[in-house]
């Protein structure tokens, strides 16, 4: 009779202990599916033989999320594919698939992940972790998943910092032959070779703080490994040599928001054994909002962008004004635009560009893109290749 | 984003927010116009509707504009008591009167002693709760 009464009270116990557990380890999952379409024309005459007028293309992007413990502990998964009419625009890439544990006061994250720094317009300088996914957008804001083990502590008094270790660099895909916003030469990514013996298994190390202080929010960055950007170097001959160099490269990025006001600041200085230099971009956003009344904010941005290097700068932009428009119409169909002109100052170079978007049916959106190039100055080494490649782009996005 | 309510209308309710000015006692009902102490305030008054028998809880606020001309009605429907004390309504409908639009939000799984604590709301922890 003991017997069965401690087995009894063990078995409630256990059914209490069971029943907080389950709610402790309630999983959820989420699943979304973007299916685009999209039409990209270039009107100007192509500058190189066999590039294209007309790209027809399609991209799937599947995500999918498992979290449990309260979202402490989740699973995390993007995926990628992408079909053009130029093979090497043709990729497909796992953007994320980690396991993260966050635990008090600090986060774990073991797996491929996109990391994102930084907070001007017109130049992404500070941003080091991810490559960018070059063919995929003209402004280079897609990225590729990037293997990594993050750790993040947050603290009250002191701000957060995030330590990375890097395990693989991933090499940077460029247009192909059919493919426009390239140079004469067609390069394959296999070209581009790596300072470190090591190749793409270069160990690489990256840091971070970040905190605010009042209306100012700022980060310090350190990246130490094979540079995502690869480093060109022009041969009397035209023959381009070209390859992922060695890299330290410190970062700041400071903002302030001070009423309608926001200031960003963005410098990085950069030390490889073949170059060193620094590069910075600042400026300001000024929104007007709720405009007559009807919900309509105006955005008016400028930023100055100046690059050390010169032309060798692999953006282009080495001494250039920003200045730009961002209109967000608050309606039910969240539509907006942004246009943006980049003048160089030394130059003629003028890049102007307009992006659109729009929800035209509850699942369904359209965006509008255009870039244009005008008066591109022949002593512009990169850019001079891309002045007959203005274009526009038309997408429309089924999310499931 | 094209909705009736306005940031004003969904940001804290803090006692040093407005003036007040009790208007009348309807039964279980109290009126109660409470003027925005902020100049750049959208109202120049909300009247407000609380239910004595039901722990204080708001059944309707309007929403008078600059020009004092009644703007919007916000209602709280389908309260539940939650834990014997708070009331929490499922559904809020707020109707602007001037354009003859209404947006309405509902709420669910409502869950109290959810466990958070502070390490739960630094920046680290609200963006993988965004996620």
């Amino acid at each position: 009779m003991k017997y069965y009464i401690v087995v009894l009270l063990m078995s409630l116990g256990l059914i209490t202990q069971a029943q907080t557990e389950k709610k402790k380890k309630k999983f959820k999952q989420e699943f979304e599916l973007e299916i685009e379409g999209e039409y990209r024309y270039f009107f100007d005459d192509a500058a190189f033989p066999d590039q294209k007028d007309h790209f027809p293309a399609l991209s799937i992007q599947p995500e999918y999320s498992l979290s449990w413990n309260r979202g402490r502990e989740s699973i995390n998964a993007i995926g990628f594919l992408r079909v053009d009419q130029d093979d090497s625009r043709t990729h497909w890439d796992i953007r994320e698939l980690y396991y993260q544990k966050a635990k008090g006061k600090w986060e774990l994250s073991i797996g491929a992940k996109k990391v994102y720094w930084g907070v001007a317009e017109s130049n992404h300088l500070v941003d080091v972790i991810n490559q960018t996914d070059q063919v995929e957008t003209f402004d280079g804001e897609e990225k590729l998943g990037q293997p990594m083990v993050q750790y993040s502590y947050s603290t009250d008094k002191y701000g957060t910092f995030d330590l990375f270790y890097l395990p693989y660099h991933r090499r940077r895909t460029f247009a192909g032959k059919y493919g426009r916003l390239r140079f004469g030469e067609v390069i394959d990514k296999d070209d581009i070779k790596y300072e470190s013996a090591a190749e793409e298994f270069r160990q690489d190390f990256a840091f971070r703080w970040s905190h605010y202080f009042g209306i100012m929010d700022i980060g310090v960055s350190h990246f130490y490994g094979s540079g995502r950007e690869p480093l060109f170097a022009f041969k009397p001959n035209g023959e381009i040599n070209s390859f992922y160099p060695v890299m330290n490269q410190t970062g700041l990025d400071l903002q302030i928001t001070h009423s309608a006001f926001l200031w960003k600041f963005e410098t990085i200085y950069r030390d490889t054994e073949s170059q060193d230099f620094f590069a910075l971009v600042g400026g300001v956003e000024y929104t007007f909002s709720n405009i007559k009344k009807k919900g309509i904010d105006i955005g008016v941005l400028g930023e100055y962008l100046y690059d050390e290097r010169g032309k060798y700068a692999l953006s282009a932009l080495q001494n250039d004004v920003f200045f730009g428009s961002r209109i967000a119409f608050n309606d039910s169909h969240d539509t907006s635009i942004l246009f943006g002109g980049i003048l160089d100052l030394d130059k003629e170079t003028r890049i102007v560009s307009v992006e659109a978007s729009r929800r035209i049916r509850n699942s369904v959106t359209a965006e509008i893109e255009g870039r244009f190039f005008s008066k591109v100055d022949s002593e512009e080494l990169i850019f001079s290749n891309f002045k007959q490649d203005s274009f526009l782009r038309i997408s429309i996005s089924k999310y499931l | 984003m094209g909705s009736e309510f306005a940031y004003e209308d969904l940001s804290s309710q803090e006692i040093e927010k407005y003036s007040y000015k009790f208007l009348e006692e309807k039964g279980d009902l109290l009126i109660v116009e409470q003027d925005p102490t902020d100049p750049k305030s959208g109202y120049t008054r909300r009247i407000v509707t609380y239910n004595k028998g039901k722990g204080y809880r708001i059944e309707k606020v309007e929403f008078y504009d600059r020009k004092n001309a009644l703007l919007k009605t916000l209602k709280y429907t389908d309260y539940n008591v939650y834990k014997k004390k708070f009331w929490r309504a499922k559904t809020f409908t707020m109707v602007n009167h001037q354009s003859n639009k209404e947006t309405i939000l509902n709420f669910r799984n409502y869950d109290f002693d959810a466990g958070l604590t502070e390490d739960d709301f630094t920046q680290v922890a609200l963006k993988r709760a965004g996620r």
